[in-house]
């Protein structure tokens, strides 16, 4: 990059300061001379904002900004009644408990999802993340970010950020609270990202 | 619901299982909505690299200045919500800036970390690395260092800020760039006009121009160091080119008639501006290596604000041939010249995006300017905002933010940017009242 001359302020007004030069960043690592020892208190921060998992905030993040989202469905008591109901003693699992299972997770990470609305090929993009879960509720592993739907080698870039938007809600939104008993139906999920209905 | 047609049909094509055996078949889960809100981000204060000392201040407190800088970027493009430093659980040391200790940044929910050092370099000038972090997933997902003087130190902290920008959202970055514009000061009857420039964040503001002619329009040449604007110098309004730099202001051409509103071609190789010949106004391309005028438009009626696309194959601009001011389109060499703007009132002033996906333009009609965007088609028209009269407006270099100027009833005047969504408005502070905005490319 050239060296354009200096911006002192008086003596050339208009021009830009000289274009700082790219270097890669290990090039340069923090030297080791000084060494403020960094603060790290132990006691719990005080600030910490309420827990994304707190499920009421949730509930009223789902009221606001997702119409759409089943309103009662973080009743994890209820789902488990409605789900028993379902799927009671046979071997086999009855679509509707998997399907209320399914709004169940829809509703405790889409609040957590904060796609990159705007880019030029938001409209076109979906991504599909399979994720494995503890029988805690906590995500095993790092959860699998497949390739974006409509990626092109044009819009790369804003494809990988948008399926890390997807893989941080899912690490954001964790533990799920789910029944326990009913811990083999969503062991492993794949969770498909599509903001239609935000375009 | 929609998601349950498509888990019935799946679950009934594939058998299902024993509840003790381990699911084989994921569940299947489809989000079709998140919530749009600000990244929450941390931007810790940069830490010293080497206790030196430069001519813009020691190494920490560029240090800090620095991260007030990429934080003030961030937080401008709506996208991004900068944590109070106050909330802070943790400092950040020269360990932690390549080690972050992500639990730390994770109970004050922040989503990504901007860290960094500043160190002072032999030869006065200063190394500033830039670290950006995901912290959910703690993985570290840039870096970059930018070795510039002591004084650029306000450029580099945009190019970091650009780094992340583009690093989170996928789409180029915009912050190290400048705006351009028409300051005013004084009565309406005897208004003073001057050339202004200022870093796109509104710091290092300077004037170009003494006030002594009227100056309107001025656009940025695509290799920054050129600028183009309408001058009335004699009272006759020409396209001048001013070079940044070394200050020097030379006429365009010796032409018959009054050009006005000139803008380049995306090559630099061309301007296109309109003038008026025997009473008719009509946009002309003039070559600047051989000095040649070509004229695009013929017809009846007044063509003005020419703008290119992006690719330089076709020009959107003005014309009231249809009995009012309306958008039209054309190839670079004034063939298949079409209407393409149809909606309520006037549109005027027709700016092509540097993505190439949109047309911002003015929108008049009762008794009101609002900036809108449409497709270069014509379709998919939509306001973006509707003050008292808010005209002119300028593409960040990425397309994504619009900069226009806004006057109130009073004949204040002022800058405002917004998204293309139509969300985050916001005011850029200048010291006058200011109008006729150009966002520069982004600077190499």
């Amino acid at each position: 990059m050239e060296a354009a001359p200096q911006d002192a302020a008086a003596a050339a007004p208009s021009e830009a300061a000289p274009a700082p030069e790219p270097v890669k960043a290990d090039a340069v690592p923090p030297p080791e001379p000084v060494k403020p020892k960094p603060v790290k208190p132990n006691a719990a921060p005080t600030k910490a904002p309420p827990s994304p998992l707190d499920t009421s905030s949730l509930a009223s993040l789902i009221d606001k900004s997702l119409p759409k989202a089943p309103k009662k469905t973080l009743d994890t008591s209820k789902l488990a009644k409605e789900l028993n109901t379902a799927a009671p003693k046979t071997a086999t699992v009855d679509p509707r408990a998997a399907a209320t299972l399914a709004q169940a997770i829809r509703a405790q990470v889409a609040p957590c999802w904060n796609p990159p609305v705007g880019g030029r090929d938001v409209r076109r993009m979906t991504v599909l993340v399979r994720v494995q879960y503890g029988r805690d509720g906590r995500v095993i592993g790092m959860p699998d970010a497949g390739t974006p739907s409509g990626m092109t080698a044009a819009n790369a870039d804003y494809a990988r950020a948008f399926a890390e938007t997807a893989r941080r809600a899912v690490l954001r939104c964790q533990p799920l609270k789910l029944p326990a008993e009913l811990y083999d139906l969503w062991s492993s999920v794949e969770i498909n990202f599509d903001p239609e209905e935000m375009t | 619901m929609r998601t349950i047609p498509r888990l019935l049909a799946a679950l009934v094509a594939a058998p299902v299982f024993a509840q003790a055996a381990p699911q084989s078949t994921p569940l299947r889960v489809d989000i079709n909505a998140g919530l749009m809100q600000p990244m929450p981000i941390a931007v810790p204060a940069f830490a010293p690299g080497n206790g030196g000392n430069t001519d813009a201040g020691t190494t920490t407190a560029l240090g800090e200045r620095a991260a007030q800088v990429i934080a003030n970027d961030l937080k401008s493009s709506g996208l991004f919500r900068p944590l109070d430093p106050a909330a802070f659980t943790t400092t950040v040391g020269l360990d932690d800036v390549l080690k972050p200790d992500f639990g730390a940044w994770r109970t004050i929910a922040a989503q990504a970390l901007v860290t960094g050092t500043v160190s002072a370099n032999p030869d006065g000038g200063i190394t500033l690395a830039c670290y950006a972090y995901d912290v959910f997933a703690g993985t570290e997902i840039a870096r970059q260092g930018f070795v510039t003087t002591a004084a650029g130190w306000r450029r580099a902290a945009h190019k970091c800020a650009d780094l992340v920008y583009a690093r989170l959202t996928g789409e180029s970055g915009y912050f190290d760039s400048r705006i351009v514009y028409i300051s005013e000061t004084g009565p309406r009857t005897k208004r003073i006009k001057r050339l202004a420039i200022m870093d796109q964040d509104g710091a290092q503001h300077r004037f170009l121009t003494s006030g002594q002619n009227l100056v309107l329009t001025p656009r940025f040449a695509p290799g920054q160091q050129t600028i183009t604007y309408m001058s009335f110098e004699n009272n006759r309004p020409r396209v001048w080119l001013y070079t940044l730099g070394s200050g020097r202001q030379d006429a365009v051409g010796e032409f018959n008639g009054m050009s006005f509103a000139p803008r380049f071609s995306p090559d630099g190789q061309h301007l296109i501006f309109s003038m008026a010949v025997g009473g008719n106004t009509d946009i002309w391309r003039y070559t600047i290596a051989t000095r040649q005028m070509t004229r695009l438009t013929t017809g009846p009626g007044i063509d003005t604000s020419p703008s290119y696309s992006p690719d330089g194959s076709r020009i959107v601009f003005e014309s009231d041939r249809g009995g009012s001011q309306q958008v039209y389109v054309m190839n670079a060499d004034g063939s298949g010249q079409s209407r393409i703007s149809f909606g309520e009132g006037r549109s005027a002033s027709p700016v092509w995006s540097p993505r190439g996906d949109y047309i911002a333009f003015t929108r008049i009609g009762g008794g009101r300017f609002g900036i809108g965007v449409m497709r270069p088609d014509g379709g998919g028209e939509r306001l973006l905002t509707n003050g008292y009269q808010d005209e002119s407006p300028s593409w960040s270099p990425n397309g994504r933010v619009i900069l226009f100027a806004r006057s109130d009833r009073g004949g204040r005047s002022g800058l405002w940017s917004v998204d293309i969504s139509g969300l985050n408005e916001r005011r850029i502070a200048t010291p006058l009242d200011a109008s006729d905005p150009a966002w520069s490319p982004l600077l190499p």
